[in-house]
C-alpha cells in the first residue's frame, strides 16, 4: 500500500474522530441535526470536516434515511477537495449499499466520470487529483496564466494522461482569454499533435482556427477548418461551414478596416497639405488649423446632447456613438478651419472645396465604420435589422 | 412577430393499464392521412390529470393515438418534460414520419415495463409564415407517478397488425415529494443560449449527463429562429441522449419568437410562457420575458409572478429564471432595467434566492442584490446569474459594481438544492470548473 494511501486513511480516521467529537451536534444521536451540523460545515468552507462529518452521520445509522444523503454528500465535498479517491470510494458505497435511493443514479454518473479521469486501474489517480488541484485554484483567478503553466507542465510530464487532450484545450482556452495570443495557439498546435484520432482531434483542430481567427490569421484558420472536413458527423461539418463563413467576414471586415485607417490618414495628409498651400507654409497652415472655425460650435452641443443620450443606453452604442461624435469633431474642426483658412487668404475655390467636402465624407465614412466595427457592433446591428427591436 | 392564440399546451394520456387513472376526450380531430391539415390548435382533456393539453394556432387539435404506422416509425429526437406536478407526472415527446399516429408509452417503476399509456398527436406546419415541413408530433402524459421513484419507459406505437416500432429502453426519476421526504436532494441544470452553437451544445449535454441532475431549465434562446425546424432539429438531436432522462423545460427567449415549434415541441406546464412548480424543495418559477404582448410584462406575467410567489412563501428555496437578465455586465444587452422595475421589486419582496437567465452569451455571477443595493451576503438579496453559454457565440463582459464573477465563456450551472443549503457550482464546456457559491438558510 502507498504510503500516501495509508496517509489518507490516516487522516481520515484522524477527521472522523474529529467529527464526532469535535463537530458533534448539539443533540447527539439525532441523524439530522447531525447532518445540518455537516452542512454548515460545508457552507463554511471547512471540506475536510464536512466529509468526516457526513461520513460519521452515514457510519452512525447506515440503514437510516439520512445515510445514502450523508455518503453521496460525503462524496461531493471529496471532489471539492480534489480527493478523487475517496471521491470514487464513497460514490461506490453509494451505489453498492443503496442502489434504489435517489442518490444511486447520480452516484453512478459520478462514478463512471471519475473512473474515466483517473483510469480503470486508477493509474492516473495522482495525475488527475494534480489537475483537479489546478483547476480549482484557477476557479475566480482573473489571471490563471500560473495554473496555465503548472497544467502545462503536469501534461508534457504525463503526456498519455486520459485527460491530457482536454487539459492542453483548457491550456489554448485560458492563455487566450488573457491575451497570451502566440502561447495560446502552441497550446493549441500541441493539442492537435497529440490528439487521439476522432472527436478530440476535430475539437483540438476547431479550437486552433479558432485562436488562429482570434488572432486574426485568417488563411492560418481558413486551411485548418477545411482540413477538418469528414472528420465528424454532419453538424460538425456544418459547424464548419459557419467557421468559414465567420473567417470571410472577418477577412472582408479587416480589409475595410484598414481602408478606413488608410483614408483617415490621407484625409489628415490632404487636410494638412491644402492648408499648407492656402496659407503659403507650415506654420501657418498650423496656425490656421489651430483655430476653431464657426461649424465647431454648431456641432459641438448637438455632439453633447448625442453623447448623453447614448450614455444612458447599451455600453456598445454609447461607445460608438462617443468615436462617431469624437470623429465628427475632428472632421469639422479641420475641414472647417482648412476652409475658414482658404478664404481668409482669398483662395477658396471649388476644386479646394470637392477636396474637403471629399475629405468630410470620407472621415465620417471611416470613422463610423470603425465604430461600428469596435466590440462587434455591427453585429448587433445586423441581428436588430434580422430580428427586429428588442422591445426594452 | 407571429400572433398567437392563448390556447396552451399538451394533452395527457393517461390511460395506463393497472394503477393509473384512465383518460378520457371531449375533443380532437382525426389526424390520419386523408384528414385536412387544420391548425387552429385544439384542446384535449384528460380525466385523472388535472391538466388539458392545447395546442395553438399553427398546430392541430391533439388527437389520441391510433394504431397506425407509417413508412418511418421509429421515434426521434425523444424528450422528457411534465405538464403537471413533476412528483407524480411525467411526460414524453417524440417525432415519427407523418403518417405514424401510434402513439404509446411502455413504462414501469425500476426496470419493468408493466404498464402502458397512450398519448395524443398532432401536427403543425413548420418555417416562417408555415412554408416549411409539416412535422408529426407524439406527446404523451404519464399522471399518479409515485414520487422519488425510477421508472423504465419506452416509446413508439403498435400498428394494426400488430407490428411494433419501440425506442430503446430509457429511465427518469420523478421529484420527491416536498411533504413526505421533506430533505431530500434535487440537483438541477441551468443552460440557456445555445442558438447556432449546436456542437457545443452536444458537447455540454454530455458533460450535464454526467452531473445527472434531477432537472434541466433553459433559459431561452434554443434556436437563432424560432421558426427554424432544422435549427430545432440540431437541438434535440444534440441533446437527446440527455432530454430522454432528465425532463427539461423552459424559458421562451426572443428568438423563439413565440413560434408554433417552440410551444408545439416542449411539454411545460400551466400555459407555458408563465410558469411554476415544485421540485422538492425548490420552488421554480419560469417567465416570459419576450411575450407576443410586450404589455404582459407588467400586466399578466408580473400579476402571475406575484400570486405564484405569494402562495410559495414557504418553500425552502424560490428560484426564477427567464431569458432576459436584470443585472448583467454583458456588452451586448446589459441589464434589463424595464424588467428590473416591474418584475425585481417583486423579487425583492418575495425574498426571492436565485434567478438564472440567458441573452448575454456570458456566465455571470452578481454580489446579492436588494432594489439598488449590493449586498454582501446571500441574506442581503437575491443573486443574479446569467447562464446563457450554451453554444451561441460569445459576447464581451465588462465587470461592474455588482459583479461577483463574469467570464465570457461556454458554461452550465448545477445547483444541488436541499432544505437549508443551496449549492452551485458552474462549469465551462471543456469541463473545468468556473465558479461555485453556496447558501444557507436556517431550517
Amino acid at each position: 500500500m502507498r504510503a500516501a494511501t495509508i496517509g489518507r486513511i490516516l487522516v481520515a480516521v484522524a477527521l472522523v474522530a474529529l467529527a464526532v467529537v469535535g463537530a458533534a451536534p448539539a443533540r447527539a444521536g439525532d441523524p439530522a441535526a447531525d447532518f445540518r451540523a455537516a452542512t454548515r460545515l460545508y457552507a463554511d468552507g471547512d471540506l475536510d470536516a464536512a466529509q468526516a462529518a457526513f461520513e460519521a452521520v452515514a457510519a452512525a445509522d447506515p440503514r437510516g434515511p439520512w445515510a445514502d444523503d450523508a455518503l453521496s454528500e460525503a462524496a461531493n465535498v471529496a471532489e471539492k477537495r480534489g480527493d478523487l479517491d475517496a471521491a470514487r470510494r464513497l460514490w461506490r458505497r453509494v451505489v453498492d449499499e443503496y442502489p434504489q435511493s435517489r442518490q444511486s443514479r447520480r452516484a453512478r454518473a459520478r462514478l463512471a466520470a471519475i473512473e474515466a479521469e483517473i483510469g480503470a486501474g486508477g493509474q492516473w489517480l495522482e495525475v488527475a487529483e494534480q489537475h483537479e488541484a489546478i483547476l480549482r485554484a484557477a476557479i475566480g483567478v482573473s489571471d490563471p496564466t500560473p495554473q496555465a503553466r503548472a497544467l502545462a507542465a503536469l501534461v508534457a510530464a504525463h503526456p498519455d494522461y486520459p485527460r491530457a487532450p482536454e487539459a492542453r484545450l483548457w491550456i489554448g482556452d485560458t492563455l487566450l482569454r488573457v491575451g497570451e495570443v502566440d502561447r495560446a495557439l502552441a497550446a493549441y498546435r500541441d493539442a492537435v499533435a497529440h490528439a487521439p484520432a476522432g472527436d478530440a482531434a476535430w475539437r483540438a483542430g476547431k479550437a486552433l482556427g479558432d485562436g488562429l481567427l482570434v488572432a486574426g490569421r485568417f488563411d492560418d484558420a481558413e486551411h485548418v477548418y477545411r482540413g477538418l472536413y469528414g472528420q465528424g458527423d454532419a453538424l460538425a461539418d456544418r459547424a464548419l461551414d459557419g467557421a468559414l463563413d465567420d473567417v470571410a467576414r472577418a477577412r472582408r471586415r479587416h480589409r475595410l478596416g484598414l481602408a478606413a485607417w488608410l483614408a483617415l490618414g490621407l484625409g489628415v495628409l490632404v487636410v494638412a497639405g491644402l492648408a499648407w498651400r492656402s496659407a503659403g507654409g507650415p506654420i501657418a497652415a498650423l496656425r490656421g488649423l489651430a483655430r476653431p472655425p464657426l461649424e465647431l460650435w454648431y456641432f459641438l452641443p448637438v455632439a453633447v446632447v448625442l453623447g448623453a443620450v447614448a450614455a444612458s443606453g447599451n455600453q456598445l452604442v454609447e461607445r460608438a456613438v462617443r468615436w462617431i461624435l469624437l470623429g465628427g469633431l475632428v472632421t469639422t474642426w479641420l475641414c472647417g478651419a482648412g476652409l475658414e483658412l482658404a478664404r481668409r487668404r482669398g483662395r477658396l475655390r471649388l476644386p479646394l472645396v470637392a477636396a474637403h467636402l471629399a475629405v468630410a465624407i470620407a472621415a465620417v465614412a471611416s470613422v463610423g465604420y470603425l465604430a461600428v466595427m469596435h466590440d462587434r457592433l455591427i453585429d448587433m446591428i445586423a441581428e436588430t435589422i434580422a430580428h427586429g427591436h428588442e422591445g426594452r | 412577430m407571429r400572433s398567437t392564440i392563448p390556447v396552451a399546451f399538451l394533452l395527457s394520456s393517461c390511460a395506463a393499464l393497472g394503477a393509473l387513472p384512465a383518460c378520457g376526450s371531449d375533443a380532437g380531430d382525426d389526424t390520419g392521412d386523408d384528414a385536412p391539415l387544420v391548425t387552429d390548435g385544439g384542446r384535449f382533456t384528460i380525466d385523472g390529470c388535472g391538466f388539458d393539453v392545447v395546442t395553438r394556432l399553427g398546430a392541430e387539435a391533439p388527437a389520441p393515438g391510433a394504431d397506425v404506422l407509417g413508412a418511418a416509425p421509429d421515434p426521434f429526437q425523444l424528450h422528457l418534460g411534465f405538464g403537471g406536478a413533476p412528483a407524480t407526472s411525467m411526460a414524453m415527446v417524440w417525432r415519427t414520419d407523418l403518417d405514424t399516429t401510434a402513439t404509446t408509452v411502455r413504462f414501469g417503476v425500476g426496470t419493468a415495463l408493466d404498464q402502458e399509456a397512450t398519448g395524443v398527436t398532432y401536427r403543425y406546419i413548420s418555417g416562417l409564415g408555415g412554408a416549411g415541413d409539416t412535422i408529426r408530433i407524439h406527446e404523451a402524459h404519464l399522471c399518479g407517478l409515485t414520487p422519488d421513484t425510477t421508472y423504465s419507459y419506452q416509446v413508439g406505437g403498435v400498428g394494426a397488425d400488430g407490428t411494433e416500432r419501440f425506442s430503446a429502453t430509457h429511465t427518469f426519476r420523478t421529484a420527491p415529494d416536498r411533504v413526505a421526504s421533506p430533505d431530500a436532494e434535487v440537483v438541477v441544470a441551468f443552460v440557456g443560449d445555445s442558438r447556432g452553437g449546436y456542437d457545443v451544445w452536444g458537447n455540454l449535454t454530455q458533460a450535464i449527463a454526467a452531473r445527472s441532475p434531477d432537472l434541466i431549465i433553459f433559459t431561452g434562446d434554443a434556436v437563432t429562429i424560432g421558426q427554424s425546424q432544422e435549427e430545432w432539429d440540431d437541438f434535440f438531436t444534440q441533446g437527446e441522449d440527455l432530454l430522454a432522462s432528465v425532463p427539461m423545460v423552459a424559458a421562451h427567449g426572443n428568438h423563439e419568437v413565440n413560434a408554433i415549434e417552440y410551444y408545439a415541441q416542449l411539454a411545460m406546464p400551466g400555459d407555458e410562457e408563465d410558469y411554476a412548480f415544485d421540485f422538492g424543495p425548490l420552488h421554480q418559477t419560469v417567465l416570459n420575458d419576450s411575450p407576443a404582448s410586450s404589455g404582459d410584462l407588467a400586466g399578466k406575467a408580473k400579476s402571475f409572478l406575484d400570486a405564484d410567489l405569494a402562495a410559495a412563501a414557504d418553500a425552502p428555496w424560490k428560484i426564477v429564471s427567464q431569458h432576459r437578465s436584470l443585472w448583467s455586465s454583458g456588452t451586448r444587452h446589459g441589464s434589463d432595467t424595464t424588467l428590473r422595475q416591474e418584475w425585481g421589486v417583486v423579487y425583492d419582496q418575495y425574498l426571492v434566492d436565485v434567478v438564472v437567465s440567458g441573452h448575454d452569451h456570458i456566465f455571470e455571477r452578481t454580489k446579492p442584490i436588494r432594489g439598488e443595493t449590493i449586498g454582501a451576503t446571500p441574506a442581503d438579496g437575491t443573486i443574479y446569474v446569467v447562464s446563457g453559454g450554451a453554444g451561441a457565440d460569445l459576447y464581451g463582459t465588462e465587470p461592474q459594481a455588482f459583479t461577483e464573477y463574469a467570464e465570457s465563456t461556454h458554461s452550465y450551472t448545477i445547483m444541488s438544492l436541499r432544505p437549508g443549503m443551496l449549492s452551485s457550482q458552474s462549469f465551462r464546456d471543456d469541463g473545468s470548473p468556473l465558479d461555485e457559491f453556496q447558501i444557507t438558510k436556517p431550517q
